[in-house]
């Protein structure tokens, strides 16, 4: 398995799911639907990681 | 409308920052990494202008191979391309280095617009955009709190002490946005798989026909002669209120000829 390729995209999807986090928490109060928003995409992310298709991940370059 | 994004990866923001005492380098190697949150808002910058008027954005990063995954978060963003500059040529540039590196990559295309961090959120030096727009033979347009761009001119607000400064030029020209000019788009997970389809260019010191008198550590006519910690804070002054408290936090900054 290219386990480097493996790390760059879990990377990837903390990364986003770090970014998606710190842009809803400053509209808590004032957004709802920016913060819903976030909220779907977070957990859109968190069940393909939880799904586990790495090949899928990796397209070309899943396991060997 | 050709717009490049000139962006750099940094430590992530929850790593504490370590300089390597021998090369007086901020330690990179196996230090987690990301796009850097101030680049982040020249490329949703770029986004929204490519949205509104049409074109490309195109990210353009120096850096060792660790930037992948920080490159691939902007192309996430919507970036059409990037441009990694990677060759260990190019490790230890300074900034007029890095400029050099930039300048070579950006007129390898055509370009109308370069936008830039006002500086990056690690070294802070904020000289680069400056240098890139005197390499690149286009008007640096400084510290832009909104932008727009209307025909082939590009007009920016500058944040003042007064108020604000409206700032014109004709494109090709360089912008560089401050923190609060957006909030920029995270990546979805549609982007973040599509990012993997985007390409990304990558270029050595030769390919950019730059060198080791230009470039890298026997380029850099910068040095950092020595980095240390800032002395300790004295401590601070109690004041203890038994009825004279406010006098005797007014005669305190009256010492201090504050009031």
């Amino acid at each position: 398995m290219n386990v480097r390729a493996l790390d760059d995209h879990l990377k990837e999807m903390v990364l986003a799911l770090h970014a998606a986090v710190n842009r809803a928490i400053p509209h808590i109060n004032d957004d709802p639907a920016l913060v819903d928003q976030a909220l779907r995409d977070c957990a859109e992310i968190l069940d393909v990681v939880l799904d586990g298709n790495v090949a899928e991940w990796l397209g070309s370059e899943g396991p060997a | 409308m050709n717009i490049v994004v000139c962006a750099k990866i940094v430590p992530l923001a929850s790593v504490t920052i370590q300089i390597d005492p021998a090369t007086t380098r901020i330690v990179r190697k196996d230090v987690s990494q990301e796009l850097d949150p101030q680049a982040a808002k020249a490329v949703e910058e770029a986004l929204r202008l490519a949205e509104r008027r049409g074109g490309s954005v195109t990210v353009v990063v120096m850096g060792g191979e660790d930037a992948t995954v920080g490159i691939r978060s902007a192309l996430a963003m919507g970036a059409t391309a990037a441009v990694h500059l990677s060759d260990p040529a190019l490790a230890g540039s300074d900034a007029l280095g890095t400029s050099k590196a930039l300048a070579a990559a950006i007129k390898k295309a055509p370009f109308d617009l370069v936008l830039c961090a006002t500086e990056s959120s690690d070294s802070y030096t904020g000289l680069v955009p400056g240098q890139l727009a005197q390499l690149l033979g286009i008007p640096p347009l400084t510290f832009a709190t909104a932008l727009t761009v209307d025909g082939n001119v590009v007009t920016i607000k500058r944040q003042s002490e007064g108020g604000y400064d409206t700032v014109s030029a004709e494109l090709p020209a360089l912008v560089t946005v401050t923190t609060g000019i957006n909030e920029p788009r995270y990546p979805t997970l549609k982007g973040i798989m599509g990012a993997k389809k985007k390409e990304i260019r990558k270029y050595t010191a030769a390919d950019l026909g730059l060198g080791p008198g230009e470039v890298g550590a026997s380029g850099a006519r910068e040095r950092v002669l020595t980095v240390g910690r800032p002395p300790a804070r004295p401590p601070g002054r109690t004041v203890r209120d038994e009825g004279d408290g406010g006098r005797q936090i007014a005669d305190f900054l009256a010492g201090l000829k504050l009031v």
